[in-house]
């Protein structure tokens, strides 16, 4: 069990060490998470990042040799990072996801493709059970409180 | 994309004031003679009746997708996300909808919402999220697509309905015990469930849900993170298929709200994005 989970651990300390990105635009390389923190380097468009973790709207990167602060929205990700989809990992994840195997279908995976909701009949037995699932406003408001959420005023983007 | 939601703006502007100019009426005559027959007898399928309606068009809907995909077998997951969702659509315009989030059983990437306030979301995508905060942005991208009753104009569009049609905000199953008419609509919920909404209102929920995330107390970046996340998966997995078929890409979304965000909502940034509960929860979906 104890080795499993070494394995689980070094899996995904692996694929998020991979987590690279690319710059959208050209944006500051800040020591701390603020807008207002010391600049370490102007950073151009198209600069390549390696992510190291997220903080809200910051995320810290490292840029060649150095390493610091982002704005988030800055980065795109790479989409040949280890945690692409059908190699591997993934698909070995997806396999454990579709459930029982005695399900399978044509298409490989259940549920939720084109040709699968072309097909579906509605089941109104399950519309019933998310009915019993629903949360009165009280239930959302002390789920809130419990967090504890915050309300503001925020206006909606133009 | 600012013309797109000019004209957006301005068809809503027109059919609440649908009295007012008279050129504008024999434009409306034009257009419903344009309509033909198809569209005529789609058009008997909705009219305006208001939230019931609504409501009855959008059970029909999601109980199709709950036709392609059954709920996830964990009422704790389920229930949390019915917590979260309801407390996002209650810092929303339309609070009083009876709310119902749901997540379907199945690997795909994925979410979804149908008219009167149903919201559902994959395993699979649950399964791809680091906390709480990035729920909520998806979710409340959803929210805004049932606020802004995206699916019912798609519907519309997707059943040929002429534009005179489209002064009818509200839309209802007038013949419910007629089979053809019920088939018809079947058939238009999979036409938009499989070919998706306009891109243009795609941008305009990411853009809304961020504002509803932040308004309900959660970090705002957690939608951005999302969509960083699907980024960073391979274009080419089939579970991706679909929402990759029926949204724009997730870099382009991102570069639309960096625009659109700037540093505005920076300073709600320090909210919580409630990491522990959402483990503790959601588990390993």
């Amino acid at each position: 069990m104890k080795r499993l989970m070494f394995i689980a651990a070094a899996l995904f300390s692996a694929a998020a060490a991979a987590e690279s990105g690319v710059l959208a635009r050209a944006t500051e390389l800040k020591k701390e998470p603020f807008s207002d923190a010391a600049t370490v380097q102007e950073l151009p468009a198209a600069t390549a990042v390696e992510v190291l973790a997220r903080k809200g709207a910051w995320m810290q990167v490292k840029a060649g040799a150095q390493s610091g602060w982002v704005r988030l929205l800055a980065v795109r990700m790479g989409a040949n990072a280890a945690r692409s989809g059908e190699s591997g990992l993934m698909k070995a994840a997806n396999v454990a996801l579709s459930g029982s195997s005695g399900t399978a279908v044509a298409t490989g995976v259940r549920g939720l493709d084109k040709e699968q909701i072309a097909n579906a009949s509605p089941n109104p037995a399950e519309l019933a059970k998310m009915d019993r699932h629903a949360a009165a406003e009280g239930q959302a408001r002390s789920f809130a409180a419990a967090a504890p959420l915050g309300e503001q005023t925020v206006p909606y983007l133009q | 994309m600012n013309i797109t939601r000019n004209l957006f703006a301005l068809a809503l502007l027109a059919g609440s004031s649908s009295a007012s100019a008279a050129g504008f009426g024999d434009f409306l005559n034009q257009a419903s003679d344009a309509i033909g027959t198809y569209g005529q007898q789609a058009a008997d399928v909705v009219t305006d009746k208001g939230v019931d309606e609504e409501r009855q068009i959008g059970s029909e809907w999601a109980a199709t997708l709950l036709g392609a995909a059954p709920l996830w077998t964990n009422d704790k997951a389920q229930r949390y996300v019915n917590e979260v969702g309801l407390w996002l659509a209650l810092h929303s315009e339309r609070p009083q909808l009876a709310w119902r989030f749901g997540v379907l059983d199945s690997p795909n990437v994925n979410a979804f919402a149908t008219p009167g306030g149903y919201v559902f979301i994959t395993r699979g995508l649950l399964a791809r999220m680091r906390n709480e905060a990035e729920l909520a942005g998806v979710l409340a991208h959803e929210i805004a697509h049932v606020v802004e009753k995206h699916h019912l104009e798609a519907l519309r569009k997707a059943q040929g309905l002429g534009l005179g049609a489209g002064l009818l905000k509200q839309f209802a199953i007038k013949d419910k015990g007629n089979a053809a008419v019920n088939d018809r609509l079947l058939g238009g919920v999979k036409e938009v469930a499989s070919r998706g909404l306009d891109k243009g209102d795609e941008y305009e929920a990411d853009r809304m849900g961020v504002v509803i995330a932040t308004r309900a107390g959660y970090d705002p970046y957690g939608l951005p993170a999302v969509l960083q996340t699907l980024q960073a998966l391979n274009a080419q997995d089939s579970t991706l298929a679909l929402m990759f078929a029926t949204h724009p890409e997730p870099g382009a979304r991102l570069d639309a709200l960096d625009k659109a965000m700037g540093v505005t909502l920076e300073a709600y940034a320090a909210q919580p994005q409630l990491q522990p509960r959402f483990q503790k929860t959601v588990g390993k979906p």
